[in-house]
């Protein structure tokens, strides 16, 4: 897991409680990444708030080596259907 | 004008406004190309602001939105989301009645 990787998934889970964090670099290039969260907390919460509160804790990142995310957010409940 | 009066002017007179980086029909950046595709595939006329030509605008829409990436989406003056928020609403079939409007 290369450093970066790491900071982004450490930084997401200072910002969402309890949540379930997969961080990906999928082009293996340390720029684009992709991120799943999971967490109870984003249940009743619209999508848009969701995004917004992992990609603002990500701020000092994205104005760096973080290019870009590709973020992908779920309520267990939800996460559970996609998991068939 | 200040940045955030050209914005808000931007939202207020267009009902679709996409900032994006280059234009629709020469994306810069392939998260700005998906969500101008898409636009362009449901058929609903907007607006496109490109950031890489107005670096004031480029900061200023991550504060204005309170979000740290383009492209950003705006419908009705409404602050939509990015890439991935359009791509699921448009695949969840949300974002054609929301393009659309109330009325469609």
């Amino acid at each position: 897991m290369s450093d970066l990787t790491k900071q982004i998934e450490e930084t997401i889970l200072r910002a969402v409680p309890n949540a379930q964090v997969i961080v990906r670099d999928p082009m293996n290039d340390g720029e684009h990444f992709e991120a799943t969260v999971i967490s109870e907390s984003f249940v009743g919460m619209p999508l848009v708030k969701q995004h917004r509160q992992v990609m603002l804790s990500l701020k000092d990142e994205l104005a760096g080596d973080l290019h870009a995310l590709a973020l992908k957010t779920y309520t267990p409940e939800k996460w559970a259907k996609t998991q068939g | 004008m200040t940045i955030t009066e050209r914005i808000q002017n931007d939202i207020d007179t267009n009902r679709i406004v996409l900032y994006m980086k280059g234009i629709p029909e020469a994306p810069m950046c392939g998260f700005s190309k998906t969500v101008a595709d898409i636009l362009k595939h449901l058929g609903v006329e907007f607006a496109s602001v490109n950031v890489l030509e107005d670096m004031g605008i480029r900061e200023g829409i991550k504060e204005f939105s309170d979000w740290p990436t383009i492209p950003q989406l705006y419908v009705d003056g409404k602050f939509i989301g990015g890439c991935d928020i359009t791509v699921e609403m448009f695949q969840s079939d949300e974002l054609k009645p929301l393009l659309l409007g109330k009325d469609a």
